[in-house]
């Protein structure tokens, strides 16, 4: 008798546990879902990349980079990403095949050395290249990363939105959740609130200049990231997309990373 | 990946996909159509064999004829619609070649692209037709002459037509790096830096005459150029030193050019490799040798004479390596820091089994999943000569660099676990002296965002081993090596990495410090201390042990 009363909960709970998701996840995920889908089949794309950094105080920095992205069936992305701006940094360069599950592999290469390392992929939460942005920010949005949760429609600018919530599923991420305004007529995000670990507001990012590509992809050609609690501020441009321009593994490589210049 | 080329073709969006007509003699693989969003019309012909040979074309406002070479002829003659104005035939022509005819109702300009291997096809032609444009426009036929002397037409596709040559100002924004990315034809890169670097010793050195602190110059330009598959990179190295004539020199670092392929490369000339993946000590890096003069820490490495031919498989990436030419090691002169008690007479070197004229190596290297590996085998002059006493051609007491025909096995292997890095490097050599073997191996782990801040502080352990024990040639025999490196993932990049290596047996310790931070965009300040404490008499560092310096370098990027 005793056995049984323990059993029935547990098993409750065992049963309730991974279907938990309420009306509320359901219609998260599937905008999720949708965003996604009608960003899948792109194959690959070059772009250049800058950021403008502004301190508190107004000081500018800059960043330029190329990168380089091949869209993995069934998986992340694998993207490579070599350093222009600052000069110190030229011809670096950073391979990242990112997973859905898991830690990406990344790879730097460093052309002073001629030296390839491994580099510890864990470190999502930190600044990519002194920036605003960090690399969990940039990398490949997959949709196994998050847990969804639809909270409202919304109009922002004059546009309907779907707002919805997103919680990291890897515990190395930097934030708690982060709340994403998605315009209903093409499922683009429009802007992002990134909640830090203490659950507080942290930054913003606003996505501007949408542009369509192969009739199918948007690609903003600005993200406005600040945060709120330094003031601080990064203005990432992109320019000069290239989609199917015949990528492939090969150029994906260590020794394609060796090669980058 | 797992997109065949045939699903990539189908999902084009906003045009069609012409599939190649049976009727091809096999040379054209196939043919289809892209409408670009910004209005350009593009034709992509996958062909089985590289495209070589020029393609002449004759152009005009709304009709575009190229002649294709003789390997790239279709049969019979195919013609279709492109797009909803644009019609193309490709037909054999009377002289052995093909034509390729392309017809828009509005004037359009026409932009080829030839590309290297890709997917299936060996080769890839791509026909940009620009968007439409106001027909007022004079005859293009002039402004589309032939492409520079050498080099395909080269040009960016997908890039709104018509454009101008890539402006000299974007030469720091080339196109991507790849071979797959099509660079324009842009002319040399250019990067580098100057810099100013200042030493100073604690101490008088051990021996008469050696310098005091003072001033060094340094420059490393690099110049290089790419098109199709090809890199060309010259970097020449000059150093200017106040003090030590042996450190004021001209080396060619790198002066190469490369080819790559779909899963191949090969080089010649000029080059730089390095292997392995510990911090402290390079045990398995044989390729090139070490520049002791620019820097005692061993990390400056000479240009090595090489062919190189890489393939890169599912197993893995084999690179062989063919190096005429030996370099000898570089070491500092009689008034130079960092010597030994008697100077390296570097101007007669010895051979003991003769100067081989060929050194050759070869590598394979993998990753699977968290773990990177590399074995590598090397045959030829050893890079490390044995140094014995010896008379100078005045008759001076002086160390003679003896070099000698080696065998080397290595492995080197890095476990990427986390936070955690795991190395192990090891190598058996021989043919100097008894055959011996040496590992180094260890840890970095890294503490993430330290204190609440952006900072990652890391921490370093590595154990160094030579079977020769107190006979090595080099230091490091049985010692440890401790460091930490804190990087503060800030706007100017600042990092700091500091540590010690200590010999088990008899305690002497070296302390190594190097950090740097970035001045706006162009500049850099680079500091670095060494000392060494607690040195016995008999050691190999003791006559270093009063070289104890700091060095600030300003560096000027470009």
């Amino acid at each position: 008798m005793r056995k049984s009363l323990l059993l029935i909960p547990l098993s409750l709970f065992a049963f309730t546990a991974p279907v938990s998701a309420g009306p509320a996840e359901d219609r998260g995920l599937e905008i999720a879902t949708e965003a996604d889908q009608r960003d899948t089949g792109f194959h690959d794309f070059t772009a250049e990349l800058s950021m403008l950094l502004k301190n508190a105080q107004g000081t500018e920095s800059l960043r330029e980079m190329r990168t380089q992205v091949l869209e993995v069936e069934g998986d992340g992305d694998k993207t490579l990403i070599v350093f222009d701006q600052p000069r110190d940094v030229a011809g670096t360069a950073l391979l990242t095949f990112t997973h859905k599950v898991g830690a990406d592999d990344q790879w730097l290469y460093l052309p002073a050395l001629k030296r390839v390392k491994r580099i510890a992929s864990r470190n999502k939460s930190g600044p990519f290249m002194g920036s605003e942005f960090s690399y969990e920010d940039l990398s490949s949005q997959e949709i196994e990363k998050y847990g969804y949760r639809y909270l409202r429609d919304e109009t922002l600018e004059g546009q309907p939105m779907f707002v919805i919530e997103r919680d990291p599923v890897d515990e190395n991420s930097g934030y708690t959740r982060q709340v994403v305004w998605l315009d209903q007529a093409e499922y683009r995000p429009m802007k992002i609130d990134f909640y830090d670990r203490k659950n507080a507001l942290l930054k913003t990012l606003t996505y501007s200049e949408y542009k369509q590509y192969l009739d199918k992809y948007w690609r903003a050609n600005r993200m406005f990231m600040i945060n709120h609690q330094t003031g601080k501020s990064t203005l990432l441009s992109w320019r000069d997309y290239k989609f199917r321009v015949g990528l492939d593994d090969g150029d994906f490589t260590k020794n394609a990373l060796k090669r980058s210049r | 990946m797992t997109l065949s080329r045939r699903v990539a073709a189908a999902l084009l969006v906003g045009g069609c996909y012409i599939a190649a007509p049976q009727a091809f003699a096999g040379e054209v693989l196939g043919l289809r159509c892209i409408g670009l969003s910004d209005g350009v019309v593009r034709l992509v012909v996958d062909v089985d064999d590289r495209v070589q040979g020029r393609l002449i074309r004759q152009a005009a406002d709304t009709v575009h004829r190229i002649r294709l070479p003789r390997t790239l002829v279709p049969r019979p003659a195919w013609g279709g619609e492109c797009a909803a104005d644009v019609r193309v035939s490709i037909a054999q022509d009377s002289r052995g070649g093909s034509r390729v005819v392309l017809r828009s109702d509005a004037s359009r300009s026409l932009k080829i692209y030839r590309l290297g291997p890709r997917g299936g096809a060996a080769g890839r032609i791509v026909f940009d037709l620009s968007p439409p444009r106001m027909p007022t426009r004079p005859d293009l036929a002039a402004a589309e002459s032939a492409p520079p002397a050498g080099v395909a037409e080269q040009a960016r596709p997908a890039a709104p037509t018509p454009e101008p040559a890539v402006p000299a100002t974007r030469s720091a924004v080339q196109p991507a790096p790849s071979r797959a990315s099509v660079p324009a034809p842009t002319p040399w890169h250019f990067r580098g830096y100057l810099g100013a670097e200042a030493r100073g010793f604690s101490q008088t050195g051990r021996f008469p005459g050696q310098q005091g602190s003072g001033l060094s110059l340094v420059a490393e330009p690099e110049f290089y150029r790419t098109w199709d598959d090809d890199t060309l990179v010259f970097r020449p190295y000059a150093r200017w030193d106040q003090h030590d004539d042996e450190r004021s020199y001209v080396d060619v670092r790198e002066l190469l050019w490369l080819r790559a392929g779909d899963g191949w490369e090969i080089a010649a000339g000029i080059g730089k490799v390095f292997w392995g993946v510990t911090e402290a000590y390079h045990l398995v890096d044989v390729i090139n040798q070490t520049d002791l003069i620019a820097n005692p820490d061993g990390e400056q490495k000479l240009g090595q004479p090489m062919l190189r031919g890489a393939l890169e498989r599912d197993w893995g990436t084999l690179t062989l390596f063919a190096m005429p030419g030996f370099r000898e090691r570089t070491y500092p002169g009689r008034s130079g820091r960092f010597r030994t008690p008697l100077v390296v007479d570097t101007d007669n070197a010895q051979y003991r089994d003769g100067r081989s004229q060929w050194d050759w190596a070869v590598r394979w290297s993998h990753y699977i999943g968290d773990l990177d590996i590399g074995i590598a085998h090397f045959h030829g002059t050893g890079r490390e000569p044995t140094l014995q006493p010896g008379l100078d051609s005045a008759g001076r007491p002086v160390l003679i660099p003896v070099y000698e025909l080696i065998d080397q096995t290595s492995l080197d292997a890095q476990l990427t676990r986390g936070d955690w890095l795991w190395k192990l490097e090891a190598i058996r050599r021989s043919g100097q002296g008894r055959t011996f073997w040496a590992t180094t191996g260890g840890f970095e782990y890294t503490l993430v965002g330290i204190a609440d801040s952006d900072a990652d502080l890391g921490v370093l352990a590595e154990y160094m081993y030579d079977s020769r024990g107190e006979d090595a040639t080099t230091a490091f025999n049985r010692d440890v090596f401790l460091g930490l490196r804190w990087t503060a993932n800030d706007v100017a990049g600042s990092t700091v990495l500091a540590g010690v290596i200590r010999d088990w047996d008899n305690g002497a310790s070296a302390f190594n410090l190097e950090a740097s931070r970035r001045f706006g965009q162009r500049w850099k300040l680079q500091v670095q201390a060494r000392a060494w404490f607690d040195v016995p008499a008999e050691d190999i560092l003791a006559a270093i042990a009063r070289d104890d310096y700091v060095e600030i370098g300003i560096y000027r990027y470009f």
